[in-house]
C-alpha cells in the first residue's frame, strides 16, 4: 500500500510541478533556486564529510568545546559572511556528519544570530549590503577544478567551495524568482497601530524575509520605508522581529536534505527565534524605552530611527541568547523527542556475514571485531551519558581537567540510541550465535563473547539510571553533592582511559591480569565513599534525598565499574591460548583481591 | 637431558600430559612476564612524582606481587601432580 502511494506521488507531485513551470516562469526560477540550494548542501555535507576525524574535526571541537567558545564562532562566522541563515546551514552541515554536537551547533546558531546584528548597523549606519552571492560562480569554478585533483582534502574542498557557490546561487535564484512580489509589497497599505499593529507588522516581516531569502533585505526595506514614513516606529520594530523569525526558513530549507540531527538543529533555531519574537512582543513598551535609553547614552537623535531600530535588532537577538542559553538543555530534550532517529546505517553488522559463519575461526573473529565496535559506540554513549566526550576521556589530559572543562550537564538521550544503534547489533551478534555451529573450544570462546555484549547492555542501563541525578548535581550550587557526583564521573571515566591502556597493549602482556588492579581501585574507592558519606550527612552537608541519590548512583556507579571490567574480561578471554588460561587461573578472585586490599589498608595505617 | 625429561617429551600421544604440559608452560610463561612487569613497576614508581598516580601504581604492584605468588602456587601444585 506504502509502496503503490510512493510510485504515485512522486510522479504527480513532478506533473503539477511542471505546469507551474508551464504557467509561471517566476514559480519556475523560485522552484529552480531551491533544488540549486538543496543540491548545494548536499555537496557541501559530501566536503565535510572528508574531513570527518580529521583536522577540521580538531579545529571545531577546539573551538566549539565551550558555550562562550560555540558562540563566539557562530558571531565571528555571521559577522565576516554577513548571514546567519547561511552559518546556520553550514552548522546544519557539520551537524550531519558528525563533526560537531546539538550543543555545540546551537551555540554557533545563537552566536551567528547575535554576529549577523553587526549587519543592521552596518546598513543603518552606512548603507553598506555585502552581496554574498557574486561569490558563486568564482566558488563553483575552482571547486570543481578542486574536485577534479587525487587528494582527498583536495576533493573535500572542491566540494565544499562548490556547495557554497551552489547555496548562493539557489539562494540568488530565489531572489530572483520573489522578486514580482517584492514590487508590489505596498507597506502604507497595512499600517495601524496598536497590538493589531505589531501582529500584521510581524507576520509582513516573516512574509517578506522568506520572500527575499534574507533578513538583512528585509531590513533595508524597513530602512528605507521609515526613512520616507511609510510606516511608524512600531511597526518597524514589529517588522524586525518578524525578519529575525522568517530568517530561519533557509536552516529549514537546508534541514529537509539533512539527516534527523539537522532537523533538530533547524527546529531549535525556528523554536529559538519564536520564543524570542513573543517574549519582544508581549514586553514590546519596555524594550521601545531600554532601546531609547540606550540610543541617548550612545548620542543617537530622538529622531534617528534607522540607527534605533540597529539598537534593537542587536538588543533583540543578544536578549534572545541571554534568554536561551540557560534553557538549552531542555531545548534540546524537546527537539529529540519531536525528531526521533531512524536506526541508521551505522547500526548494521560490520563483520557478521554468511560467508564468515562457515568457518569456525573465522566466525569467531567476525563476533569479536563487531563486539569490539559496539563496545566503542558504547564507550561514546557512556561519556555522553556522563556529559563527557569520548575523545577527551582518551586523551592525555588530566582527568581532572577533563572533568571541570565538561563541567555543565548535558542532556543526552541513551534510550534513544539503544534502540537505534546498539540494541540492533547486539541481537545481530545473538542471531548470528545461534546460527553458528561450533566444536567445544569455539563455543566456550563464543559464549564468552555473547556475556561481553551483554554486559555492554548492562552497562548502557546502569549510566542511564546513573545520569538522571548526575544532570541534577554535577553542576549543582551544593559544592558537595556536585564534587561527589564528579568524583564519581572521574571514576568511571579513569576506568575507561585505563581499559583502553590494556586493551592496546599486545596480547603478550598479560591482559586479563591487568583487570586485577582495576577491581582492586574499584572496591578501595567504593570503601572510601561510604566513608565520606557517612561524613556528609552527618556534617549536614547534604540533604537526606541527596545521600540516598548518592548511595544508589555509587552502586550504579560500581556496577557500570564492574561490568566494563568485565566486558574486557570476557572480550580478552574470548581469544583462547595456553597463556590466556594460565591468566584466567592466576587472575584473582573477588576475596583474594580484598585480602589485598586489607593487606594494603593496614600497611597505610602503620605508616 | 635426564631419563625424567626424556621420557615426558616422548609421552606425546598422552592427552593428559600433554594438556599438563601445556599448563605448565603457560603457567610458567606468564609468571616470567608478571616478574618483569613487577620490576618494571618499581622503576616508574620511584620516578613517579604524582601522589595519587604514584598510589595507583602501588596497588597494581600489590596485585602484581599476588598474582605472582598464586601462579607460582599453582605451577608447583601442577608439577607436585605431575611427578605423583
Amino acid at each position: 500500500m506504502r509502496n503503490t502511494l510512493r510510485k504515485v506521488i512522486l510522479p504527480s507531485i513532478m506533473l503539477i510541478l511542471a505546469y507551474g513551470f508551464w504557467v509561471s516562469p517566476d514559480f519556475k526560477e523560485i522552484s529552480a533556486g531551491v533544488a540549486i540550494f538543496l543540491f548545494g548542501m548536499l555537496a557541501l555535507e559530501e566536503g565535510f564529510r572528508a574531513f570527518t576525524g580529521g583536522v577540521l574535526e580538531k579545529i571545531l571541537k577546539k573551538s566549539t568545546d565551550r558555550m562562550w567558545k560555540s558562540l563566539t564562532f557562530g558571531f565571528t562566522a555571521a559577522t565576516v559572511m554577513q548571514s546567519s541563515s547561511l552559518v546556520s546551514v553550514i552548522t546544519i552541515s557539520f551537524l550531519s556528519v558528525g563533526l560537531i554536537g546539538l550543543v555545540e551547533g546551537l551555540g554557533i546558531v545563537f552566536g551567528a544570530n547575535v554576529g549577523t546584528t553587526t549587519g543592521a548597523w552596518l546598513i543603518a549606519g552606512f548603507g553598506l549590503k555585502v552581496k554574498i552571492s557574486s561569490y558563486a560562480m568564482p566558488m563553483l569554478v575552482f571547486g570543481v577544478m578542486l574536485i577534479f585533483q587525487k587528494s582527498k582534502s583536495m576533493k573535500g574542498v572542491g566540494y565544499i567551495l562548490v556547495g557554497l557557490g551552489f547555496l548562493f546561487l539557489g539562494i540568488h535564484h530565489m531572489k530572483e524568482g520573489f522578486e514580482a512580489f517584492q514590487n508590489s509589497l505596498d507597506l502604507t497599505a497595512y499600517a495601524m497601530e496598536g497590538i493589531a499593529g505589531i501582529l500584521v507588522f510581524t507576520l509582513i516581516g516573516i512574509i517578506a524575509t522568506i520572500i527575499m531569502q534574507s533578513s538583512h533585505a528585509t531590513l533595508v526595506l524597513i530602512i528605507t520605508a521609515l526613512s520616507v514614513q511609510q510606516i511608524t516606529y512600531d511597526n518597524a520594530l514589529a517588522l524586525a522581529i518578524g525578519a529575525n523569525v522568517g530568517t530561519t526558513i533557509t536552516a529549514v530549507l537546508g534541514a529537509l536534505s539533512s539527516n534527523v540531527v539537522g532537523k533538530r538543529l533547524a527546529l531549535a533555531d525556528v523554536l529559538f527565534k519564536v520564543c524570542a519574537g513573543i517574549v519582544f512582543i508581549v514586553f514590546m513598551g519596555p524594550v521601545m524605552g531600554l532601546v531609547d535609553g540606550i540610543s541617548s547614552v550612545i548620542g543617537l537623535a530622538d529622531d534617528d530611527y534607522t540607527m534605533k531600530l540597529a539598537v534593537f535588532h542587536t538588543i533583540f537577538n543578544v536578549a534572545g541568547v541571554i534568554i536561551m542559553v540557560p534553557l538549552i538543555n531542555p531545548l534540546i530534550g524537546l527537539v529529540t523527542r519531536l525528531f526521533k532517529s531512524e536506526p541508521d546505517i551505522h547500526a548494521q553488522p560490520m563483520y557478521l556475514n554468511e560467508a564468515s559463519l562457515e568457518f569456525g575461526d573465522t566466525a569467531l573473529e567476525a563476533l569479536r571485531k563487531e563486539t569490539a565496535r559496539i563496545y566503542e559506540k558504547a564507550i561514546g554513549v557512556i561519556a555522553k551519558g556522563l556529559s563527557l566526550d569520548k575523545e577527551d576521556i582518551l586523551s592525555d589530559a588530566k582527568l581532572k581537567q577533563v572533568i571541570r572543562v565538561h563541567g555543565k550537564a548535558v542532556e543526552y538521550d541513551i534510550d534513544e540510541v539503544y534502540e537505534h544503534e546498539i540494541k540492533s547489533l547486539c541481537s545481530a551478534i545473538l542471531d548470528y550465535t545461534n546460527r553458528l555451529s561450533a566444536d567445544e573450544a569455539t563455543s566456550r570462546q563464543v559464549s564468552r563473547i555473547r556475556l561481553a555484549n551483554q554486559s555492554i547492555l548492562i552497562t548502557l542501563k546502569d549510566v542511564k539510571h546513573l545520569q538522571k541525578n548526575m544532570l541534577l548535581y554535577i553542576d549543582s550550587e551544593n559544592p558537595h553533592i556536585s564534587a561527589e557526583y564528579n568524583r564519581l564521573r572521574q571514576r568511571i571515566a579513569k576506568v575507561i582511559r585505563r581499559l583502553e591502556n590494556i586493551r592496546s597493549q599486545e596480547v603478550s602482556s598479560t591482559s586479563i591480569l591487568s583487570l586485577d588492579a582495576l577491581k582492586l581501585t574499584l572496591e578501595k574507592n567504593m570503601g572510601l565513599l561510604h566513608g565520606r558519606l557517612d561524613e556528609l550527612i552527618r556534617e549536614g552537608h547534604i540533604s537526606a534525598d541527596m545521600a540516598i541519590s548518592l548511595m544508589n548512583d555509587s552502586n550504579y556507579t560500581y556496577s557500570i565499574i564492574n561490568s566494563l571490567i568485565q566486558i574486557n574480561h570476557n572480550y580478552l578471554k574470548s581469544e583462547e591460548g595456553t597463556e590466556t588460561e594460565a591468566e584466567h587461573r592466576i587472575a584473582l578472585n573477588r576475596e583474594e583481591i580484598n585480602s589485598v586490599l586489607s593487606d594494603e589498608r593496614e600497611v597505610a595505617e602503620r605508616r | 637431558m635426564t631419563l625424567k625429561k626424556l621420557l615426558t617429551r616422548l609421552n606425546f600421544f598422552d592427552t593428559h600430559a600433554l594438556q599438563q604440559r601445556e599448563s605448565e608452560e603457560g603457567l610458567s610463561k606468564v609468571i616470567e612476564k608478571l616478574q618483569e612487569k613487577e620490576r618494571q613497576l618499581r622503576v616508574t614508581i620511584s620516578l613517579e612524582r604524582d601522589e595519587e598516580e604514584r598510589e595507583l601504581l602501588q596497588q597494581e604492584l600489590s596485585i602484581v606481587v599476588s598474582q605472582t605468588r598464586k601462579g607460582t602456587e599453582l605451577l608447583a601444585r601442577i608439577r607436585e601432580e605431575g611427578d605423583s
